[in-house]
């Protein structure tokens, strides 16, 4: 095994929708080894988190993710819940389901068409995109925004759904765009072109994903059936009930076919839910600030989110501690990545949805030790600095 | 319904393999459990965790306590629905904890940025390098620990 050329990607690359970069090693056209430096998009929000009130994080952590903007805020206020002992009413906790489902939609959706897009299927792309444009419209309805809707708030939600208006618009919407979603699971799954430039790629193997300890749809394409909303039901789930989806082979074709048959779960457990959603209150003001410790785990499209929240009586949290699931998953490129074709390398990259905003509150670089002569990013940044030292 | 027992048998076997380097334990509910131990234990509660109970390492939290670090391991037991995070201490002056990379790999990267934040050294962790800093950071600066 020798490596003939080494090739950048990133950190700004048309390829890439948000800054990393990535070092490909290569041996012809066969990738030898990667090594993954992030740290483009870092802000500090651990740091600022622990400098305001409890009352403001929500909004904060609002902004770690411009995709899953529901899923930071709604764990926040679990883990501060959690720490200061107070019980969510019903009717909120059945709010947060559905508004975490709707996202999980159209996060799902907003990743099929990227990798569509990655494969060169461009009609494909904009089919996808097509119909997560009603689920976003149902969030500028429900919420104002069509993202970050701020719904979250300590002790339940900030707006109420309507219960006829906002029903009738969201059933209606959904039963829209399910028939389209089983088409378009039948577009990736039966056409062979597409079928074959994502089977038996980028495999990660259940023993591989249960060291690397990956979370989310990328854990259950490789065998692992883990779900937070099964195995630790969080909102409603306890009582609207999940069918978690869980393949075995691991590969890209995997991990879409799971996306899109949660997407279609996604629209049953809405349904659910708005049916049984009960009347009250739809928050409950914290009447004191208790010392203590939180843990808020919520699954977001991607896997398992975690903050762990150290309250120490005062209205400024202690530590704030935030693990977004990009995090795990973003590690398990490089063994899938390797040995497989240089074309290929995108789309491996783009098929775990890393969500470089959620990993990078803080920054990472991962060299391959083994190589560590091959691997020059200090020497790589110091040149960039030479260059733009006047800037 | 049975996780009450499941943190029994948890406990039990963490006691049994750590002897006096097993503290103290604490549930705040059934899916909750801090488990306290000194900080030489910490390899082998990983082996029991990881090999014995299938647990997934979901994070590592640090909290700077002026005098010490606390420094919480998160593990999640997910058929049980459990998290059990493993607590322990270590004092500010020369900040030192096992890594477990070799164990778990999944520490790789939460092990490095304690490290870099916190100033906590993880004794043989195979790639301690710059992490989240610039190259031209100050080698002896932390941006979470607090000053004093």
């Amino acid at each position: 095994m020798s490596i003939e050329a080494t090739l950048p990607i990133g950190p700004y690359h048309p390829a890439l929708k948000e800054p990393e970069f990535f070092k490909l090693f290569l041996d012809g056209e066969k990738i030898v080894d990667v090594a993954i430096r992030l740290g483009y998009t870092h802000r500090g929000i651990e740091y600022l988190a622990q400098r305001k009130t409890y009352n403001e994080i929500p909004f904060l952590v609002e902004r770690i993710c411009g995709i899953c903007s529901n899923v930071h805020p709604m764990c926040f206020c679990q883990a501060v819940e959690e720490a200061w002992g107070i019980q969510v009413p019903d009717r909120a906790r059945y709010i947060r389901t559905i508004v975490g489902e709707l996202e999980r939609i159209h996060s799902h959706l907003l990743w099929a068409g990227v990798a569509a897009h990655i494969i060169g299927y461009d009609t494909l792309f904009m089919h996808f995109w097509k119909h997560r444009e009603p689920v976003c419209e149902i969030f500028e309805v429900l919420t104002g925004n069509r993202q970050n809707y701020a719904m979250n708030c300590i002790g339940g939600v900030r707006r109420d759904i309507d219960p006829t208006k906002h029903k009738a618009l969201i059933l209606e919407t959904l039963s829209q765009i399910r028939p389209s979603l089983v088409r378009l699971e039948k577009a990736v799954t039966e056409d062979p072109v597409v079928r074959a430039r994502i089977e038996n790629i980028g495999v990660l193997s259940k023993d591989q994903a249960r060291k690397l300890c990956v979370v989310g749809p990328v854990a259950r394409a490789s065998g692992l059936a883990i779900d937070v909303r099964k195995d630790e039901p969080y909102a409603a789930y306890k009582e609207v009930g999940v069918d978690v989806k869980v393949l075995t082979e691991g590969d890209v074709l995997s991990r879409t076919l799971v996306r899109l048959l949660e997407a279609l779960e996604s629209i049953e457990i809405i349904r659910r839910a708005l049916d049984a959603i009960p009347q009250g209150p739809i928050r409950l003001e914290p009447k004191q600030i208790v010392p203590g410790d939180g843990i808020g785990k919520v699954e977001a499209p991607r896997g398992e989110d975690i903050h762990y929240v150290r309250s120490n009586g005062t209205d400024i949290p202690e530590r704030v501690k935030i693990r977004a699931p990009s995090y795990m998953n973003v590690p398990s490129i490089a063994p899938q990545i390797k040995g497989a074709s240089l074309a290929d390398a995108s789309l491996i990259i783009a098929a775990v949805d890393p969500c470089f905003c959620c990993t990078e509150r803080i920054a990472i670089v991962d060299v391959k030790t083994k190589r560590e002569s091959s691997v020059d990013f200090e020497s790589l940044a110091r040149s960039w600095r030479r260059k733009n030292k006047h800037r | 319904m049975h996780t009450l027992s499941h943190i029994a048998l948890l406990v039990e076997k963490l006691r049994s393999v750590l002897g006096d380097r097993f503290q103290r334990y604490s549930t705040i509910n059934e899916r909750r459990a801090y488990v306290y131990i000194r900080k030489e234990g910490i390899r082998d509660c990983v082996r029991v965790l990881f090999d014995q109970f299938g647990a997934r390492l979901s994070t590592i939290s640090a909290v700077d306590r002026n005098f010490k670090f606390d420094v919480l391991y998160h593990f999640t037991l997910d058929q049980e629905g459990l998290v059990a995070s493993v607590c322990l201490s270590t004092p500010k002056q020369a900040a030192s904890l096992d890594s477990v990379t070799d164990i778990l790999p999944a520490a790789n990267w939460i092990e490095r940025e304690v490290q870099e934040l916190f100033g906590i050294k993880f004794v043989g962790h195979p790639s301690p390098g710059k992490l989240l800093t610039s190259d031209d950071w100050p080698e002896d600066e932390y941006p979470l620990r607090r000053i004093g």
